[in-house]
């Protein structure tokens, strides 16, 4: 009796001692992870909430809180947002950028993804062709498209029609047109790539049970394929709608830092304020501002579109 | 040899019966309609490449005669050689300039380098996510769900206050340490991995007295390597392609990505030809199109959600 006590004794120690390792293994293995998180993500988004309520004195070339009027970089932006027409069209564009994306852009892909899946004559060429932009880089493709509308297009136009255009994307009504028209040909093939992986998982047989049901392609299409892929579809939505404010998109890639006044977005004003020639370190505490303001109204609308994509999209039965 | 002909045959009319459905597709207008914006679609990039080869090959003064036509044109691979010896980046804030293949060697070993920490770390923050669940690795998987849903609007200042503090600004070994962190779709794709490595490998082998480590990096490592391997040929193709950090943070380590971007508006005889622009385009696409010839079936076979297929 004492021995299987004891053999059990030993037991219950040797697994203790297991646990434990297994415990120090887990902190190990994490140790750095957490750190990383908590400075380069916690840490960056803490100091940036703090710099909102901060200003540069040059002198000493730092960083001190606002005394006095503590809101002061707040207010900056309000003024900024309600009289500069800079600011106040920015919004516009940044918003007309990201419908272009997800209403024009995402539903065509959809749709010719499906098709390729189903094998439309030369399908193995057209994923290869679609591919190949996701793989160059924005500033190639940026580079080949701008040149072509600021040279080749002309030439074409002044050939067959004997008018003479204008630098299209230095004329205010239709500079930000081909920005949108970049940015649908651009993100045309990024998604589709993407729809294509997904959809090819959908299984065969539930495809071929939906055929001996009778159903037509779009009847496949909209039934089976779409709440398969919807997964895929809403991450792309809200993520999308995540970066409408962080990325400069391609007013950068176009105009580095001397974008003209009527194709700004938000993205590229306060990217401009922070880095290049434009660039001032007493601008810091504004942009800062500005994107905090900007968080605060975004997150609550992102996770409210995620709310809606999960509660209100078609479910797989 | 009669079997192997009825074989041929026999593949022949399957293929055959394949494209006359795939043509019976087409008679659907709706369908037909989208296969045509397909083709316009693949007819405008194909339109586009063949305009920047052929301008690329055209002296400057025949681009800016001629900038879209081909008659009474010359073409020589000049360009290409002009754009290897005189185009650069002059680095901010000093004389340096850095050519072509400075530019070259910079996005290389930045491509190069740059997603293997992040790959390492994800790997290893996912494979503790997978295998040892607790209230710790709920909490991991909850942070990284959340952060991908908050939108961080105008913390480029912090960060570069941040980076500049650490002394971690303008340096490849500072990028590194930025990147060495875990989180986004491939840290749920990994966990994804993980979690289908049966857990009998790693009992069998603790049995045989492997430890902690040694279960981690030589059984559930190797077993998820295709997906690790997957994810970093496309996070290498994102950083080749990536302008954005070494303009925030690498200033003095231009690659060719940022090149391209920095070339256009120069004032430098050289560098502000249009078609010694374009050659460089085309040469920045060599390296990516040489990797996706020889992994044409790797990149594309990975794509699913999120980027990876787990």
């Amino acid at each position: 009796m004492n021995k299987i006590n004891k053999v059990n004794e030993e037991k219950a120690k040797g697994l203790k001692r297991a646990k434990r390792r297994e415990w120090i293994f887990v902190l190990c293995v994490l140790a750095w992870p957490i750190l990383h998180k908590a400075v380069f993500y916690f840490g960056v988004s803490f100091s940036s909430f703090t710099l909102a309520f901060k200003e540069y004195v040059p002198e000493t070339a730092q960083y001190i809180y606002l005394k006095g009027d503590v809101f002061s970089n707040f207010k900056n932006v309000f003024n900024e947002i309600a009289s500069n027409p800079i600011y106040l069209n920015s919004w516009g564009r940044t918003i007309k950028l990201y419908a272009v994306q997800t209403f024009i852009s995402m539903p065509i892909s959809i749709f010719c993804s499906y098709f390729i899946i189903k094998k439309v004559p030369f399908s193995g060429f057209l994923t290869i062709a679609f591919f190949l932009p996701n793989i160059f880089a924005s500033t190639a493709m940026s580079l080949m498209f701008g040149y072509f509308i600021e040279w080749a297009l002309p030439s074409i136009v002044l050939n067959v029609s004997g008018e003479e255009l204008p630098i299209l994307l230095r004329t205010p009504g239709t500079a930000f047109n081909i920005l949108l028209i970049y940015a649908l040909w651009n993100s045309f093939a990024g998604g589709m790539v993407l729809y294509v992986g997904q959809m090819s998982n959908v299984g065969e047989g539930l495809q071929d049970a939906c055929k001996i049901d009778g159903c037509g392609t779009m009847r496949e299409l909209w039934h089976v394929v779409l709440p398969a892929t919807y997964p895929l579809i809403s991450v792309y939505l809200v993520t999308g709608f995540c970066a409408i404010f962080t990325g400069s998109g391609s007013v950068l890639l176009f105009y580095k830092y001397d974008a003209p006044d009527y194709v700004q977005t938000i993205g590229y004003i306060l990217f401009t304020k922070v880095i290049g020639e434009n660039s001032s370190l007493a601008d810091y505490p504004f942009v800062s501002a500005m994107g905090l303001m900007i968080s605060l109204i975004a997150t609550p609308l992102t996770f409210a579109l995620r709310y809606c994509l999960n509660r209100l999209g078609p479910r797989e039965d | 040899m009669k079997s192997e002909a009825k074989k041929q045959k026999f593949a022949k009319e399957a293929r055959k019966r394949a494209w006359l459905a795939s043509v019976r597709l087409l008679k659907n207008p709706s369908v037909l309609i989208l296969y045509i914006i397909m083709w316009l679609y693949v007819f405008s990039l194909l339109f586009l490449g063949g305009w920047l080869i052929v301008s690329s090959l055209k002296s400057p003064m025949m681009f800016e005669l001629f900038p879209f036509s081909v008659k009474d044109m010359t073409l020589s691979f000049e360009n290409y050689l002009t754009a290897y010896q005189k185009l650069f980046v002059q680095l901010p804030s000093s004389s340096k300039k850095v050519y072509l293949g400075g530019l070259l060697y910079n996005g290389l070993s930045y491509a190069m380098l740059s997603p293997l920490p992040g790959i390492f770390v994800n790997a290893c923050t996912a494979y503790i996510c997978a295998k040892f669940k607790s209230s710790l690795t709920k909490v991991i998987y909850g942070v990284v769900i959340v952060t991908m849903f908050i939108p961080l609007v105008g913390t480029t200042p912090a960060t570069l206050i941040l980076y500049k503090k650490l002394m971690i600004y303008d340096s490849l070994l500072g990028i590194l340490i930025t990147h060495a962190g875990f989180g986004g779709t491939y840290f749920l794709v990994l966990v994804g991995c993980f979690e289908a490595v049966p857990n009998s490998l790693s009992e069998a082998a603790k049995i045989d007295g492997a430890s902690n480590f040694r279960v981690m990096f030589s059984i559930n490592f190797r077993m998820v390597m295709t997906t690790m391997v997957g994810i970093y040929i496309l996070n290498f193709i994102t950083a080749w392609n990536d302008f954005n950090t070494p303009l925030m943070y690498l200033p003095s380590r231009p690659t060719l990505a940022y090149g391209l971007w920095s070339f256009k508006g120069s004032s430098d005889p050289y560098v502000s030809q249009i078609p010694v622009q374009l050659a460089a385009v085309f040469l920045s696409m060599i390296p990516i199109i040489i990797l996706f010839v020889f992994l044409k079936n790797k990149i594309m076979g990975n794509l699913v959600v999120g980027g990876v297929k787990g």
